[in-house]
C-alpha cells in the first residue's frame, strides 16, 4: 500500500515536470503585435487661474480673476499597443476648436497610456504638448486622466480631466504670463482592437 | 469576428469626426515672447471707432454710440485716461473679442443708456485710476 502511494506520487511529480507538448500551429498565436485605435469626439470647458488680459468669463467681480474658458470641440485619434488585457503604451493626436468666442484652434500631441478594466472599461493618462494654433501661435504643457466606457464593441463614452500650462503675452509686470487651466470634457468614444 | 462593413463603418465615424470638427483652448493669452510695448492711443480708438460701426452695421443696431462710430466727423479719442497703459496685446485681445461678440452683447455695449463693456476691453477701469 506504501509502495503504491510512494509510486503515485513519483509519477504525479514526473507528469507535473514533463515539458508542456507544443500547441498545434492553429491554435497557437500569430506572429504579429496587437493594435489598439481609437477615435473619439468630446465636448469640454475649462478654468483659467490666472488671467491677465480680461478673457471672458471672469467668475468673480474683478475681470482678472478666475474665467470660464470657451466651450471647445475636442478631436482625437489614438493608437496603443502592448498588452490587450495589461497595459499599452502609444500616441494621440487631439485637435480642439472653440465652440463660441474668438476663434481658437489647438493640436496635441501626447504619449498615451492605456489599461483595460475588465468587462468595459478603459482608463488612460496622456502627456502633451498642445500646439496652439491661432489666435497667437503658442505652446503649452498638458496631462490629462479619464477614462472610458464601453456600451459596446466598439463604441462608448468617455471622459477627461485636463491639466494645462500655457506661456502667454507679457505683462506690465511679467515678461509672460503663466496660464493655468483645468478642463473636463466628455464624449463618444470609438474603438478598434486589431489582434494579432 | 466582426464583418468588414462593421469595421469600416466605425472608421468611417472617426474620419467624419476627424473631417467635420473643430485640448482646450487656453483664450486669446498671447503668444510667449510677445513683448509688453505699450498700446498707442490713437491706433486703438481709430480702429475700435472702425469695429464699432461695421459690428453696428452687421448687427443693425440703432444707437447714439452706433451713429458717432459710423461718423467719419466725429472725433476719435486719442488718449487713454491718465494713469492706464494699456499694452499692444490689450487692444489686440478687446479688438478681437469685439469682433467676434454676439449680437445681444454688441447691442449691450453699443447702448444709449447703461452701456457695458465687454471685459476683455476693460484695460482702464475707472476705479483703478488715480
Amino acid at each position: 500500500m506504501g509502495l503504491s502511494v510512494a509510486l503515485l506520487s513519483v509519477a504525479a511529480v514526473a507528469r507535473a515536470e514533463a515539458p508542456e507538448a507544443p500547441l498545434p500551429a492553429a491554435l497557437a498565436p500569430a506572429a504579429g503585435g496587437y493594435l489598439h485605435w481609437t477615435g473619439a469626439l468630446a465636448v469640454g470647458r475649462g478654468l483659467r487661474f490666472n488671467n491677465p488680459y480680461r478673457l471672458a468669463t471672469p467668475l468673480g467681480d474683478d475681470a482678472e480673476s478666475v474665467s470660464l474658458s470657451a466651450t471647445y470641440v475636442d478631436v482625437a485619434l489614438g493608437a496603443t499597443a502592448g498588452e490587450p488585457d495589461g497595459w499599452q503604451h502609444g500616441g494621440s493626436l487631439h485637435f480642439a476648436v472653440a465652440a463660441q468666442g474668438i476663434p481658437q484652434e489647438v493640436l496635441t500631441p501626447s504619449y498615451l497610456l492605456m489599461h483595460r478594466v475588465p468587462p468595459r472599461f478603459w482608463l488612460f493618462a496622456r502627456a502633451g504638448l498642445p500646439v496652439v494654433l491661432g489666435p497667437d501661435p503658442n505652446l503649452g504643457y498638458e496631462l490629462a486622466v479619464g477614462g472610458s466606457a464601453m456600451v459596446s464593441a466598439g463604441l462608448g463614452v468617455t471622459g477627461e480631466l485636463v491639466g494645462d500650462l500655457f506661456y502667454g503675452a507679457a505683462t506690465q509686470d511679467q515678461a509672460y504670463s503663466v496660464i493655468p487651466m483645468l478642463s473636463l470634457q466628455i464624449g463618444v468614444v470609438v474603438d478598434l482592437e486589431v489582434l494579432p | 469576428m466582426k464583418p468588414p462593413s462593421f469595421r469600416l463603418s466605425q472608421l468611417a465615424l472617426a474620419a467624419i469626426a476627424l473631417a467635420f470638427c473643430m485640448a482646450p483652448t487656453p483664450g486669446d493669452v498671447g503668444g510667449c515672447g510677445q513683448s509688453p510695448d505699450l498700446l498707442d492711443a490713437p491706433t486703438f480708438f481709430v480702429n475700435k471707432k472702425s469695429t464699432d460701426c461695421s459690428r453696428c452695421k452687421e448687427c443693425e443696431l440703432i444707437s447714439d454710440a452706433c451713429d458717432h462710430a459710423c461718423d467719419d466727423q466725429f472725433p476719435v479719442a486719442t488718449a487713454f485716461p491718465e494713469g492706464c497703459y494699456p499694452l499692444v496685446h490689450d487692444g489686440e485681445v478687446c479688438l478681437r473679442a469685439l469682433r467676434h461678440a454676439s449680437c445681444d452683447d454688441y447691442a449691450k455695449f453699443a447702448a444709449d443708456s447703461s452701456p457695458t463693456t465687454a471685459s476683455e476691453c476693460n484695460f482702464c477701469p475707472p476705479e483703478k485710476a488715480p
